[in-house]
């Protein structure tokens, strides 16, 4: 019942600002739109690439966490997290949970989105998975934002010790962008380029989520990403449980 | 217009006072200033290096467009980004009033308040990346090209400027919509492509896109003649 309460509420929110959620959902949008119109001029328009920027887009929507902002300046800067400390569900939970409404409003976008572009243009989205592969799916696109979302958190909990972690997030959005898949598909990079990527956690809630979705990874494939992911989500969950341990000792609040 | 002149070189210098008041923050802002100027160069270098025309561009030339971008945003968000984001919340907050009270003009406080100091790396980053590109790669440019890039680029700063503001007024109806700021900042990103991209999708979404499609790509055309 708590959680659902706590759900109810963080839903309210959200849906109190809804505009501001769909200038949220135009950002992807328009970066990605950008991109399949650039390709478009190099002859490089095949419905393949145009679908790629359309589930990016989605995928962005649905797996891309952007707790870290709240955490660090909210919460531990101006010292919200004290409200947080004295409820009876762990911070990581409650920061889980109040994104779920967020998402939920995203894909009811989302769905729209699609819905219009197939009626109006049938062919910009090819989406050919089995119907065997689906279950596969959407293990990966948890997996993928609990990836986003965990790694995100660790990034905010470093204001523990720094005052102003926005240079490093801003660098690390960067390095996101590029090491998940963002500016094109990972096939087309450079091999080195294309190493890397497949040894951070970026690609695994970016570009594999995405190519998943495209059908183009086979069954085996689709058990190896969530291997992987697991591995990943595995070592995030101990540094962010490390860094809330240590973090919390640096962390005071005061007030009349 | 002498008096406005002499106010701005007072808040240049009350900016400049707030850098020492405040040096992590600022080393943190050139940082990521950095950061985004380096970024989009890899970005256009990883999309050329899948093709070599666009739209009639040389992927040499599409890199000038980049950096073209990256001096213009530089200026831009040095002088007038700031102020923008901090509408929101004097809208929110009721502090609008207390601007309409004072005996000077209301868009002038709006718009030039704080100088971001820090976001002027991108600038000086973007004009020494573009030196060493048009010398390694031989392009021949004259004092009048170059004389002509920079009014343009002055005038597209003065474009994205209007572009902005028309979007913020909407924040006095919507003061909440704070995010608007990061659509503009994506909007902007339009300016790093070349303008023939936008007429490929039909005239009238060319027309809403024309104003942001020019600030760069214009400049640079004058620069490359």
């Amino acid at each position: 019942m708590k959680w659902l309460r706590m759900l109810a509420l963080y839903f309210e929110r959200v849906f109190e600002y809804r505009l501001r959620s769909f200038i949220w959902l135009m950002l992807p949008l328009i970066n990605n739109f950008m991109m399949i119109l650039f390709w478009s001029g190099a002859g490089i328009n095949t419905p393949a690439i145009s679908s790629y920027y359309i589930l990016l887009t989605v995928g962005g929507l649905l797996t891309t966490s952007h707790v870290e902002l709240e955490v660090s300046d909210t919460d531990i800067k101006q010292g919200q997290l004290v409200n947080h400390l004295t409820k009876p569900i762990s911070y990581f939970w409650a920061q889980l949970l109040s994104e779920v409404p967020y998402r939920i409003l995203q894909a009811l976008y989302v769905s729209g989105m699609i819905g219009v572009l197939l009626i109006f243009f049938p062919h910009a989205l090819t989406i050919s998975p089995s119907i065997f592969h689906i279950p596969l799916i959407i293990i990966i696109f948890v997996m993928g934002y609990m990836l986003s979302f965990t790694f995100k958190l660790s990034l905010g909990y470093l204001s523990f010790w720094f005052k102003d972690v926005r240079g490093l997030t801003e660098l690390v959005t960067i390095i996101i962008i590029i090491f998940s898949g963002g500016i094109m598909p990972l096939p087309w990079y450079p091999s080195l380029l294309q190493t890397i990527s497949n040894i951070l956690p970026f690609a695994y809630s970016g570009y594999y989520c995405v190519a998943a979705l495209q059908g183009i990874v086979p069954l085996g494939g689709l058990f190896g990403i969530i291997a992987v992911q697991g591995v990943w989500l595995g070592v995030l969950l101990i540094i962010n449980n490390a860094l809330w341990v240590n973090g919390i000792k640096e962390f005071t609040a005061v007030g009349q | 217009m002498k008096r406005y002149i002499r106010i701005y070189k007072a808040i240049i210098k009350i900016n400049a006072a707030l850098i020492l008041a405040y040096r992590a923050n600022f080393i943190n802002h050139i940082f990521s200033s950095f950061a985004w100027g380096v970024f989009n160069v890899v970005l256009i270098l990883l999309l050329t290096s899948k093709t070599k025309l666009v739209f009639g561009w040389r992927s040499e030339e599409l890199v000038i467009i980049t950096i073209g971008y990256i001096i213009v945003t530089g200026v831009f968000y040095s002088l007038f980004a700031h102020n923008f984001e901090n509408f929101s919340r004097v809208i929110d907050r009721g502090e609008f009033d207390s601007l309409l009270l004072k005996p000077l003009d209301t868009q002038f406080q709006i718009s030039m308040m704080r100088v971001s100091f820090a976001s002027l790396i991108r600038t000086v980053f973007g004009t020494i990346f573009l030196i060493w590109w048009l010398s390694s790669h031989h392009f021949a440019i004259g004092p009048f090209q170059v004389a002509g890039f920079i009014i343009l680029v002055g005038l597209g700063v003065i474009v994205m400027y209007s572009v902005w503001f028309l979007f913020i007024a909407m924040l006095m109806w919507y003061p909440n919509l704070n995010n608007i700021i990061e659509l503009l900042y994506t909007l902007n990103g339009f300016a790093r492509y070349p303008t023939e991209m936008f007429k490929s999708i039909g005239i009238a979404p060319f027309l809403v896109f024309l104003p942001l499609s020019i600030i760069v790509a214009t400049p640079v055309k004058v620069l490359l003649q």
